[in-house]
């Protein structure tokens, strides 16, 4: 439906447009025609009323009114077929002179000042009132002694003549102006066929991808072809479902990860306490103690995961306070603890100047921590681990060095990501649940900052900053 | 001590499990289903603490607080089970005196009880901890072998008052340092070691110690009479 209505707006459109255009050519056209046939006549007839008034003028005033008709008879009788052309020019070069003729069919009459014909080439209106329409004739007064005595008349063959040739033109001019609106309508009609189906077909694959997107066919990818902007949509579109498709993995992932964090220690659990039910395991406080800690590590986990959903969703809530470096150093006295115990470099350098911080001390405690352990983790022999806070213009930044063997740059890219590992058979007790970097970069972009890594195959840095 | 704790909490199994825990610690517990009950019982009996879950039906914990709030200043510790909606529990709006998030461990919570009571009461209640001639000070952070003060730091405070407070108890490592320091810092269960190391050094510097922590290997530490 949505197809036949935009091709049909199209067709309809260029037809529309393509009429108008005809219209608004051909309408000046006729106009102008018209305009310069009767301009031409005009100014034919006025170069007889020139050529014939002083003539006439003589000829009344010398001989009255018979002579002009006499006049006027004589000249029209005499050589009405002669050269036009040639006498007139000839009348031209020499002045008011006899011998001029009048033009085939051309008609002179002259009145007195009553309107009486007095003179009429043809002779047939002699004595009667005069009564021409202007616009069929050019008429000049004629003067004796500064006074008017009468009007001459000149009536043109080519206003009626013209007028038909005129007609004719213009029915001539119209016709082909139909025939030729018509034929630019049949173009339209085709161009906008073609045009409706080139626009209406790609949005048809468009909505047809959506459609399926809708119904959870999220591999649904577009190549429209044709303009420039279907193809940005096409790669738009695209673009949206690519990142559907990964956000849908990603939760199923999501998903399958975290059941997978809670198989095995559920596991561990329900076989240790079936078997101090069967009496194998003793139920004593020592056996307890160690269900105990996988519960801890699961509600943990529980809370880990509450966490993330507060960073991917934005939903941090910072308890920014401000607090003396050393708070913070000496809550992370258990990895100095843990460097010592596993004969660990451990090494904290904070700029001088750095008396205060201002953050959410727990939550920057966690990022450290997670950074802090992930070094230590992997830190190599004559293990080597440093810390280091230098301010910047707005910011602090922190750095966490290692000198382990490095992260593949292949895996540079992911390692933000929750549950990876790049080293997937690590010890799953040393190496935490894959959600520490991920909650850390989250944590580091509530506090206005950014976290990266650098990595060469033996020394691998962790970088983030915190607005201050 | 005698205290009233109003213990508001719509799933049975965890409403039986933590009333009788506290009531194991000496407290008188009266149990509320829902919002609605708490408000009447609190009314009626006026609870020296009360701990409220969240997620009620009927009336939630929050307008529950709210409309204690109103009233008086009964101290009210929050079981929830989202962390995020903490800043808003604890700040000047709702008042909270602490919180839990779930899943809680209810030895911590009676824990925490006693904390607010101190805190409510400081000057009623008898808080030292005593096991043997060890005796441990909260408020002042002090602790005794015989009448000799040992110095010690925070942290070794904290966990020689978690052992006192359960002699005899096995800790595993990360029980400890759950309690001690906080969730998150998993991973660092070694470090106990340390801390208990230096704790067993200053009490056995004073020569008079009637007790010891005892390792019990492959899980952790406990309390115990005579030496380590």
């Amino acid at each position: 439906m949505a197809k036949a209505g935009l091709a049909k707006k199209i067709i309809t459109t260029l037809i529309v447009v393509s009429l108008v255009s005809v219209l608004i050519t051909a309408i000046p056209m006729l106009l102008m025609t018209r305009q310069q046939f009767s301009n031409y006549i005009d100014k034919y007839d006025q170069a007889m009323l020139e050529q014939w008034l002083p003539v006439v003028s003589e000829t009344y005033a010398q001989n009255g009114a018979s002579g002009l008709q006499d006049l006027l008879e004589s000249n029209t009788m005499g050589g009405g077929m002669g050269n036009g052309m040639g006498n007139g020019m000839g009348m031209r070069r020499g002045g008011v002179a006899a011998g001029m003729r009048m033009k085939q069919g051309q008609r002179l009459v002259v009145t007195d000042m009553k309107g009486t014909v007095l003179a009429d080439s043809r002779g047939l209106l002699l004595g009667h009132q005069a009564n021409f329409d202007p616009a069929d004739v050019s008429s000049a007064p004629l003067m004796n002694d500064q006074q008017k005595i009468g009007t001459l008349y000149v009536i043109s063959p080519l206003g009626s003549g013209l007028a038909s040739l005129e007609n004719d033109f213009i029915n001539r001019l119209t016709g082909s102006t139909v025939i030729l609106a018509l034929i630019m309508a049949i173009i339209a009609l085709i161009v906008g066929l073609l045009l409706g189906k080139r626009i209406s077909a790609p949005l048809g694959d468009l909505s047809t991808a959506i459609h399926n997107v809708a119904r959870g066919k999220l591999d649904q990818r577009l190549d429209l072809q044709g303009d420039e902007e279907f193809e940005q949509l096409g790669r738009d579109f695209n673009l949206m479902a690519q990142n559907l498709e990964n956000a849908d993995q990603n939760r199923r992932r999501m998903t399958a990860d975290v059941s997978h964090e809670l198989r095995t220690p559920l596991t561990f659990l329900r076989g240790q306490l079936e078997e101090m039910q069967n009496g194998n395991v003793p139920a004593n406080a020592e056996n307890i103690s160690l269900l105990l800690d996988e519960v801890i590590r699961l509600s943990r986990l529980v809370k880990e995961l509450d966490n993330l959903a507060l960073v991917e969703n934005h939903a941090i809530k910072l308890n920014l306070n401000i607090f003396p470096v050393n708070e913070l150093l000496e809550r992370l006295t258990p990895v100095n603890i843990a460097m010592q115990d596993k004969g660990i470099n451990y090494s904290i350098e904070v700029e001088q100047d750095i008396q205060h911080i201002t953050a959410d001390l727990d939550r920057l405690l966690q990022i450290l921590l997670n950074l802090l352990s992930n070094a230590m983790q992997h830190t190599g022999d004559n293990g080597m681990v440093k810390l280091s806070v230098r301010r910047q213009k707005e910011s602090l930044q922190f750095s966490v060095t290692n000198n382990g063997p490095g992260i593949p740059a292949e895996n540079l890219p992911y390692i933000f990501e929750r549950f990876y590992r790049v080293d997937d058979n690590r010890n799953r007790r040393a190496g935490g649940m894959g959600l520490g970097l991920a909650i850390a970069k989250g944590y580091t972009e509530a506090h206005q900052g950014e976290m990266w890594a650098e990595s060469s195959p033996n020394e691998t840095t962790f970088f983030f900053t915190i607005a201050q | 001590m005698e205290a009233v704790v109003l213990l508001v909490e719509d799933e049975k199994k965890l409403r039986d499990m933590v009333s009788a825990h506290l009531q194991q610690e000496g407290f008188i517990v009266a149990p509320a289903a829902d919002g609605l009950e708490a408000l009447r019982i609190w009314q009626e009996i006026k609870p020296d603490l009360m701990v409220l879950d969240l997620m009620l039906p009927k009336l939630s914990g929050w307008e529950v607080l709210k409309k204690i709030r109103q009233k008086d200043n009964t101290p009210v510790i929050v079981l929830t089970a989202r962390a995020e909606e903490v800043d808003k529990l604890l700040g000047l709006e709702l008042g909270a005196d602490d919180y839990m998030t779930k899943p809680f461990s209810p030895r911590e919570l009676s824990a925490r009880i006693k904390a607010v009571l101190r805190r409510s009461h400081p000057v009623v209640q008898n808080t030292t901890t005593n096991f043997y001639n060890l005796s441990l000070n909260p408020e002042r952070m002090e602790a005794f072998v015989g009448d000799v003060m040992l110095q010690l730091t925070g942290t070794e405070f904290k966990i020689l008052l978690l052992l006192a407070e359960n002699p005899g108890q096995v800790f595993s490592r990360l029980h400890i340092l759950e309690r001690v320091f906080g969730d998150m810092y998993e991973g660092y269960e070694r470090t106990i070691d340390t801390h208990i190391s230096n704790l067993r050094h200053k009490i056995e510097a004073t020569g008079l110690s009637e007790v010891g922590i005892k390792t019990v290997y492959g899980v952790g530490y406990k309390l115990v009479m005579g030496e380590s």
